[in-house]
């Protein structure tokens, strides 16, 4: 039981700690740049480049400071993904070259939103055109993606022309002005995939580039990249119809626990977001052809969803939304992994509300931490059975009146997924790929209660790993199983995080004061709901008159609904 | 849906038309959903197998497309010469054709997920089976 003083300090705490979140305001990485912006192309033709003998173009839009004497400024490449290559009047085609008098459909400028003002903050920013990898991609067993990789090196390759020789359509405007120790790559969609591949195929070649921040945008993942040892993160558009089993949360699950891997991860879900919104070209109105908005194209045709679909109370966000979430988001996390401004890790790590720029404040962030004392401390990353009985740090997991409590979703012997009769689609962390049938997806704890005193506790060693000044949070990533009819349909779960130290003293902060993250998954249609495990942070500053040089056991008590229903994994103190 | 393309595709001819299978069992359903496999024969280069589909719903998403004869998947596939987005060949090696039976039912969707929509293409007749002048995949 806390005492009435503890309980008002601890709201205290929170009030302090909500005023400083709230203080972050003032810091809107989205918000334009000092920096005046100049737009550019080049164009070296349908079949300049050639990828086991299939002809490629070589075609960019490029923003860049218009000052360039503060260079060499570091770059930033986007890539888009599939979609129709070809057009005539509003009919569209997939092949390449286009066949006259079929034009090009132009995908690759359908980020100009966001590369401007990328630019505008020092970078110099490129979209390349991949149509010739769209027409025929899936010829391939890797559905292209290596060859994705190999035109975005290609791209690099004639940036590192530009800044040494200079090159038309430049000449020398960019000769030493280029910082390719410092590049960050964006993909979109299938373009997600191929940003992917291609950290993995400049490392496979030495590394020639310094790759440091990759950004996959509603991606697929159908090769199972693992990215440990650079700075992603992915976003997650909730009513994406088109990659609509959210697949590019794998990016997140299967780099986490990479040993010494020393870069962080996070994954941004956007409610209400689609998937072609993202490009302007490919949302209605943005082209005479090969526009849609991909929700109702290919889930629900009639708008009827309550939360993605078109009724009045819907939750969809407008492309003017979906363009602030990336505003906010990918020139956040650019900003901090290629600029250095760790000011913005906040918004990353979900700290800090979504910043205005983002338009939205249904965003959900999660994020994990690179393996370093201070930054991440594992108590137990339930990856395997022995994990409900032992946790990482050697010690007793004990649960109380949890039924059921198992694992699902990763390695043999669990289930391969965790929400029986429901389609793979609304189960991101074990959806499968036809290229990598064998891999499982995400181990997680399934459990749920029927009475208010329901606990799980994992004791911490008695000794110096019990001493957790050192980080900021006691964290954990969780989503209502929407298949357990424990839950309430509509209805947040809340529960309880208690620290005990060694001499007894305890605490508890209540999730719903922290994190709005185990809401009610929402959506009829389709391939919602979805179950998608969001962090939830706990600041240890909550937990007033623990001490925090001796905790014993972290206690999840959910003693707020009589009954529940949950998926969670990796609970950690983290910085 | 925007613009379908008028371009006549390239297997319409007589005598591919000759190689349509024979739709059974959901025909109906195939019908309303006009899902019809328009060739199957072998690639003038290579050992490959193509199996051509058409279908009034145009191949568009970002996930893989999938063939699905019998319990095998099919992922390798490319656009129609013709640059349709309604028509997709995909390709079989020998070694998957062996293996598939006539009467096996063929289906067609977006990755290998479970509880995907899937659209049907009736089943295969293996001694529908003929010899392309078309180019195969690369």
């Amino acid at each position: 039981m806390i005492s009435k003083p503890k309980r008002f300090a601890a709201a205290l705490a929170t009030l302090c700690l909500l005023f400083a979140a709230g203080a972050t305001f003032a810091q809107d990485p989205g918000d334009p740049g000092p920096f005046a912006v100049v737009r550019a192309e080049y164009d070296y033709g349908d079949d300049a480049f050639r990828f086991s003998d299939q002809p490629t173009e070589l075609r960019a839009v490029v923003y860049h400071p218009k000052d360039l004497s503060g260079g060499p400024f570091p770059l930033v490449v986007f890539l888009h993904g599939y979609h129709p290559t070809c057009y005539l009047g509003s009919a569209f085609f997939l092949q390449w070259p286009c066949t006259p008098p079929r034009e090009p459909i132009p995908s690759y400028i359908g980020y100009e939103y966001e590369q401007e003002i990328l630019a505008s903050y020092g970078y110099i920013v490129t979209s390349i055109s991949a149509n010739g990898v769209n027409a025929r991609d899936t010829l391939f067993f890797d559905q292209g993606m290596t060859w994705r990789a190999a035109l975005i090196q290609r791209h690099l390759d004639q940036w590192n022309t530009f800044n040494t020789e200079g090159a038309e359509p430049f000449g020398k405007l960019f000769v030493g002005k280029v910082d390719l120790t410092r590049v960050g790559t964006m993909g979109h969609s299938r373009g997600g995939g191929g940003v992917a591949r291609h950290y993995n195929y400049n490392r496979e070649l030495g590394s020639p580039y310094g790759i440091r921040a990759v950004f996959p945008l509603a991606p697929v993942d159908r090769l199972r990249e693992v990215l440990d040892s650079v700075n992603f993160a992915v976003l997650l558009p909730y009513c994406d119809g088109d990659v609509a089993d959210l697949q590019g949360v794998h990016y997140f699950d299967d780099a986490r626990y990479v040993e010494g891997d020393q870069t962080n991860k996070h994954y941004v879900l956007v409610m209400g977001g689609n998937h072609s919104f993202y490009n302007t070209v490919w949302a209605p109105g943005g082209w005479p052809a090969a526009t849609w908005d991909d929700w109702l194209q290919f889930e629900d045709p009639s708008g009827s969803d309550p939360f993605c679909g078109t009724g009045g109370s819907s939750h969809r966000l407008t492309q003017e939304q979906v363009h602030g979430t990336l505003r906010a988001y990918l020139t956040g996390f650019i900003r901090i992994y290629l600029g250095g401004e760790a000011k913005f890790l906040p918004i990353l790590k979900g700290d800090s509300p979504p910043p205005p720029s983002a338009m939205t404040s249904e965003i959900h962030v999660s994020y994990h931490p690179k393996d370093a004392v201070g930054s991440r401390l594992t108590v137990n990353s339930l990856l395997a059975e022995d994990r409900l009985s032992t946790n990482d740090l050697g010690e007793p997991v004990t649960p109380s009146g949890l039924d059921p409590y198992d694992l699902c979703g990763g390695e043999d012997p669990q289930p391969r997924h965790c929400l029986e009769g429901q389609p793979t689609r609304r189960q991101p962390h074990t959806t499968p790929s036809p290229l990598m049938m064998k891999a499982r997806g995400l181990s997680q704890l399934r459990f749920g209660w029927d009475d208010a005193t329901a606990e799980w506790t994992n004791q911490i060693p008695d000794d110096s790993t019990s001493d957790v000044r050192g980080y900021a949070v006691v964290q954990f990533r969780a989503s209502v199983n929407f298949n357990d009819p424990r839950n309430i349909p509509d209805v947040p779960q809340d529960f309880s995080v208690i620290l005990t130290d060694r001499v007894g003293n305890s605490a508890s902060a209540l999730v719903s004061n922290n994190s709005d993250a185990p809401y009610y998954p929402p959506g009829q249609v389709g391939a919602v709901p979805k179950v998608v495990l969001n962090t939830i942070r706990i600041p240890l500053a909550q937990f007033i008159g623990v001490d925090l040089s001796q905790v014993r056991s972290v206690r999840i008590q959910f003693n707020q609904r009589d009954t529940g229903a949950l998926l969670l994994t990796d609970l950690i103190f983290a910085d | 849906m925007n613009g379908k393309s008028k371009t006549t595709f390239r297997w319409s001819s007589p005598a591919v038309a000759a190689l349509l299978i024979t739709l059974s069992g959901s025909a109906a359903m195939a019908q309303a959903q006009k899902n019809s496999i328009v060739a199957l024969q072998t690639a003038s280069s290579g050992s490959n197998i193509e199996i051509v589909i058409t279908s009034d719903e145009a191949f568009l998403r970002s996930e893989i497309p999938v063939l699905r004869i019998g319990k095998q998947e099919i992922i390798i596939s490319g656009p129609a010469e013709d640059g349709s987005v309604y028509t997709r060949v995909f390709y079989l090696s020998p070694e998957q054709f062996r293996s598939a039976k006539s009467g096996d039912r063929v289906t067609f969707q977006y990755g290998s997920g479970e509880g995907e929509r899937q659209r049907d293409f009736g089943t295969l007749d293996k001694s529908k089976l003929t010899h392309s002048s078309r180019r195969g995949r690369p």
